[in-house]
């Protein structure tokens, strides 16, 4: 049986924010792929993309960085807005020299897929956004209300509640065991952990989205954001929203070969239309 | 004062990536460089601030142990002597070849080893807690650090805080230990490796084998009446217990410089 996965491996390059940490998988001979740098959600980590990084890996060189603040990057020293961590992706790209790549964002990684498309149109060819996180005013104002700074609680009920926050938007078939593998990084850093909600709520999804001229596939599993992400409908210059009703968290690990299948025949189709 | 910055990275190892703190100082410095080992489960961050401190007059390395932090695991259960053998191919990787090593409950085994297996590198040792269990302890202890199973409703997890609340010293804020508490539920299928390894080493055999200078360092901690036991074993007429009444978990960022200068003045002595 054939190997169908790479070794996914973590360095760190410096950006303006500091230490960026980078989770790395690429084919053993360069097939000519133009690279995918991949954006997480907020919290959490690149880690959410490792088993994703192995596959899509085999054939072009592909990049999770962990959001500044987020996983093991060094935080900016103030509250960031979705273009400074665009901004800090521009320096992964230089860093390691990518001229021009595709991306695929994770709910608030979409929204920087989105800024880093915008700030440099020569460099970004395609996008892939799970979930458009696109709100109402009043969904906004609940949003802020809920994620807004953790506070810790003696007794350990806030870590008890979140893990049941976890489990209830798991997606079918992602276990304890797998969310567990991931909820550390939701936990880190309970002072600075909301900076990604925050920037991404302040961010204009909607007018950004319909600037973009580049290629947009949105991918919209059955999560937390699958009726906001149908507000993307209509506004896009070139894009396409595909529902997956029966993904939600986690598919990245459960169906990571059917998401390697879809994603490749979107950014390896021949034309600039997202059809 | 504020501390030199701190900064991470990877080296290769036999067990796959190792990935570490250091700090050092702007100016070179002849003082041996200080390698640190963490307590189980958790990662180097909890050094972060010590690193900081300790950096500004020596290189200062903390190395997240083979399954911990975001080091590449082994592919079965270690014992001490494997994680000694990574922090050799960590120090290999950035060409120590004189250094002291110092450890925290876990991390004291692990350096201790290191002297074992390095006798010509490693000059001084620091040991956070030195606990040595009795039969009846150690069945206990396997126990309650064994693979726990996850609940449905966070109740392992409440009760990892809960522990982790307990166990800090009077001063650790809750945020405080929310800086570290993440790290305790990094790579979960394996986290209770570390203290398996911790629970089969030799402990008194191996102080009473190493002739090297030894610190141990007694905070009122949950191992407290089990470090007591080291009195004696040790070898170097220099080696001693330093109680630390009133210190616990979370030392590190609450005394930080106090135990910098303490562990200076062990190090620095020759």
């Amino acid at each position: 049986m054939i190997d169908l996965t790479t070794p996914v491996r973590r360095r760190y390059v410096d950006g303006r924010f500091g230490q960026v940490h980078l989770r790395v998988a690429q084919p053993q001979k360069d097939a000519g792929q133009i690279p995918l740098l991949c954006f997480h959600m907020s919290p959490n980590s690149s880690r959410i993309y490792n088993t994703f990084l192995g596959q899509i890996g085999t054939d072009r060189l592909s990049i999770a960085p962990d959001t500044p603040g987020f996983g093991e990057s060094d935080p900016p020293s103030s509250l960031p807005s979705i273009a400074d961590y665009a901004a800090a992706m521009v320096d992964v790209m230089d860093a390691l020299e990518l001229k021009k790549v595709d991306v695929i964002g994770y709910h608030t990684g979409s929204e920087t897929c989105v800024e880093l498309a915008l700030q440099h149109p020569d460099r970004v060819r395609k996008l892939v956004l799970t979930s458009a996180p696109i709100f109402t005013d009043e969904e906004l104002a609940a949003h802020r209300d809920h994620y807004g700074k953790p506070e810790p609680i003696e007794d350990g009920s806030h870590v008890a509640a979140k893990w049941r926050a976890y489990l209830h938007w798991a997606g079918p078939g992602w276990s304890k065991d797998h969310v567990a593998v991931q909820f550390a990084d939701a936990l880190r850093r309970p002072d600075i952990s909301w900076w990604g909600h925050n920037a991404a709520f302040d961010f204009p999804m909607k007018a950004r989205l319909s600037e973009v001229s580049q290629p947009v596939l949105v991918l919209n599993p059955n999560d937390d954001l699958v009726e906001q992400s149908r507000r993307a409908e209509g506004i896009m210059q070139n894009g396409l929203i595909l529902e997956l009703p029966d993904w939600g968290h986690g598919y990245l690990d459960l169906h990571t070969e059917k998401a390697c299948e879809i994603i490749r025949e979107f950014l390896d189709a021949p034309s600039g239309d997202a059809a | 004062m504020t501390g030199v910055s701190v900064r991470k990275g990877y080296v290769d190892g036999r067990f796959g990536q190792i990935h570490y703190r250091i700090a050092k100082p702007d100016l070179e410095t002849t003082r041996r460089p200080l390698l640190c080992f963490h307590m189980s489960p958790y990662s180097s961050i909890i050094y972060e601030a010590f690193l900081s401190e300790m950096g500004l007059d020596r290189m200062t390395i903390a190395m997240d142990t083979p399954g911990f932090g975001e080091s590449d695991p082994p592919s079965t259960p270690p014992e001490i002597s494997d994680y000694a053998g990574a922090a050799a191919d960590l120090m290999n990787a950035l060409n120590l070849s004189s250094v002291d090593v110092m450890g925290y409950h876990t991390g004291s085994k692990v350096a201790l080893e290191v002297a074992l297996q390095n006798p010509t590198v490693v000059n001084c040792i620091v040991m956070v807690s030195a606990p040595l269990y009795t039969d009846d302890e150690l069945a206990e202890v396997r126990r309650e650090y064994g693979p726990e199973p996850l609940s449905e409703d966070g109740s392992h997890v409440q009760a990892w805080w809960q522990s982790a609340v307990r166990w800090s010293m009077d001063g650790r804020t809750l945020d405080d230990i929310g800086r570290v508490f993440w790290a305790k539920l990094l790579n979960p299928a394996i986290s209770w490796w570390g203290h398996n390894a911790a629970f089969s080493y030799d402990s008194a055999g191996a102080l009473s084998k190493v002739t090297s200078p030894i610190l141990v360092l007694r905070p009122e901690d949950d191992v407290w009446d089990a470090t007591a036991r080291a009195n004696g074993l040790m070898v170097h007429p220099d080696s001693h217990i330093h109680d630390l009444p009133g210190w616990s978990h979370g030392f590190l960022d609450l005394k930080t410089v106090e135990a910098a200068v303490l562990i200076r003045g062990f190090l620095d002595k020759d």
